[in-house]
């Protein structure tokens, strides 16, 4: 970036000085953590940005080739609505449609490319929009914490499953995505390179949750449909979000990309920890927790980083491991500096887990799995306190994971085997599918 | 709801306990206030689990916290009453 290049005089992953910092005695109960550098390893010597648009290429190959193989995942589909297969009837596939209808993205199932339709809807719906400057009213005017806490109290009102507030950290942008102090709005340059304003340097990080009943069903369609809802109840709060800021007088912008990468902000603003699966593990909400960024320069008091012990845990666990269908997540104990495939990324402490591997068991499916996400034992309903000792026990014994997830197993807990999932459609279910309280 | 009548329930229970054997040695109610802190645990896991779809939770909670609660109970009722 030339004379632009931003220097950093703290390491990654720890917190910056210079922000309003909130309470963070509240936020959580006593068993996690608030700590000031996220619990995942980062080597900043070797650290690799996010390379969208290249594993899209390298997920889906050639274009004629993806066509070829979303082919012959149509024939799969049929043949399964066909032989009525449980989780997989037409009423079932209706479903997934329907749950994507709003998140506009995903491979579409007869092109086999990637699509993000989701960036048009959002344009659409911000035309409702009246920010103060055309009513004639000057905007909203604040502390960074009463700024933080009414986004909070606007985001959960409007569908949210959890709010968290960290700063836009460029070293976590994809690779042609960075910070320009010279540039007034998000601008793309001839070269394909996005710059970003200076001013967006607070991150708003929104999370949805997946219905846990329909959740339990994967991998099949219903599974699916529950992944996919959580994604658009994501989405949902996510351009309401925008819109609340808007409306307020501040800009709000996505983080620029196809597929943005929210997991490092999502640490940062301590909605979770990274696990084994190589997914953000929320405390409450497990692998159920679907978030999205918002970049904005309304003055925020951030959140700081957690420690919920997950690292030590996941180490013993290996629960989503096991229940890896494609057996995609390392069931390696320790984690390790060494990517495990071409599109894993350097830099980072993981149990990495092959995402060729999960494709391609994708592809070759005809659905979304997300098994790992609801077999993950921090992944619970919060209808009996068994699980609050459950959390508990984890955060503060983490070695005692192999019997917790072993107990986790006894109690009849992680995905449903598909000779059971045809009772769904019978089953009563909560409003919206979730049933946590905390909604 | 279903804590408060448990809660009553085990009041009940003590008062008729204290009632007739009013020199109760002190681990019998011991083990008379840990079998109702079971029973309870238990119907918190049985009802929860239901609500949550996870029946084979639900009867392993009655079996594993309720089981040993009934003993206690039992054992309380049995040998100290």
């Amino acid at each position: 970036m030339g004379k632009n290049k931003m220097t950093f005089d703290f390491p990654l992953g720890t917190i910056p000085k210079g922000f309003v910092y909130r309470d963070q005695s509240k936020r959580y109960p006593w068993w996690v953590k608030s700590v000031d550098k996220m619990t995942t390893e980062i080597d900043e010597s070797i650290w690799e940005r996010k390379v969208t648009d290249q594993i899209q290429m390298g997920l889906f190959g050639d274009p004629e080739k993806a066509k070829e193989k979303a082919n012959e995942s149509v024939k799969k589909i049929v043949a399964r609505i066909e032989k009525e297969v449980p989780g997989n009837q037409l009423k079932d596939l209706a479903l997934h449609y329907a749950s994507t209808t709003f998140f506009a993205a995903g491979v579409s199932m007869f092109e086999g490319n990637f699509i993000t339709h989701m960036f048009p809807i959002m344009e659409a719906v911000s035309k409702v929009i009246h920010p103060p400057e055309e009513l004639g009213v000057p905007k909203w005017q604040g502390s960074p914490q009463e700024a933080s806490e009414m986004v909070e109290i606007a985001a959960m009102q409007l569908g949210a499953a959890q709010v968290g507030f960290t700063y836009l950290e460029p070293r976590f942008l994809e690779h042609n995505v960075d910070v320009d102090p010279t540039v007034e709005k998000i601008k793309t340059t001839p070269e394909g390179k996005v710059l970003i304003p200076e001013h967006l340097k607070y991150v708003i990080m929104v999370a949805g949750q997946a219905p846990l009943e329909a959740m339990k069903h994967a991998p099949s369609q219903i599974g699916d449909m529950a992944d996919r809802s959580g994604y658009e109840d994501r989405q949902m709060v996510w351009f309401r979000m925008m819109n609340f800021i808007r409306g307020l007088g501040y800009q709000a912008k996505p983080i620029p990309a196809a597929m943005p990468p929210g997991i490092p902000f999502g640490l940062m603003a301590g909605l979770g920890e990274m696990g084994r699966m190589n997914r953000l593990i929320s405390p409450y909400y497990g692998g159920a927790l679907r978030i999205e960024g918002i970049l904005t320069d309304m003055p925020l008091a951030l959140d700081k980083p957690i420690d919920f012990g997950l690292q030590e845990y996941c180490r013993h666990c290996q629960k989503c491991a096991r229940a890896c269908p494609a057996k995609a997540i390392s069931s390696e104990k320790e984690s390790t500096w060494e990517p495990q495939s071409n599109f894993s990324l350097k830099g980072r402490k993981l149990w990495y887990e092959n995402p060729e591997i999960c494709w391609e068991w994708t592809g070759h499916n005809a659905h979304y799995c997300s098994a790992c996400m609801f077999a993950c034992t921090w992944t619970k309903d919060d209808q009996t306190f068994l699980h609050t000792l459950a959390r508990i026990s984890a955060a503060k014994l983490p070695f005692l994971g192999k019997p917790l997830a072993w107990l986790d197993d006894l109690f009849g807990y992680g995905p449903v085997a598909r000779k059971n999932m045809g009772d769904w459609w019978q089953k009563k279910r909560p409003t919206k599918g979730a049933n946590s309280r905390r909604r | 709801m279903r804590n408060y009548i448990l809660g009553a329930l085990s009041g009940v229970a003590g008062a008729a306990l204290y009632t007739l054997a009013p020199a109760l040695a002190w681990y019998y109610w011991l083990m008379f206030v840990g079998g109702c802190f079971l029973i309870a645990f238990s119907f918190d896991v049985i009802f929860g689990s239901l609500q949550e779809h996870q029946q084979r939770a639900a009867w392993m909670g009655g079996l594993l916290f309720g089981g040993p609660g009934v003993v206690l109970q039992a054992l309380v009722w049995g040998l100290g009453v």
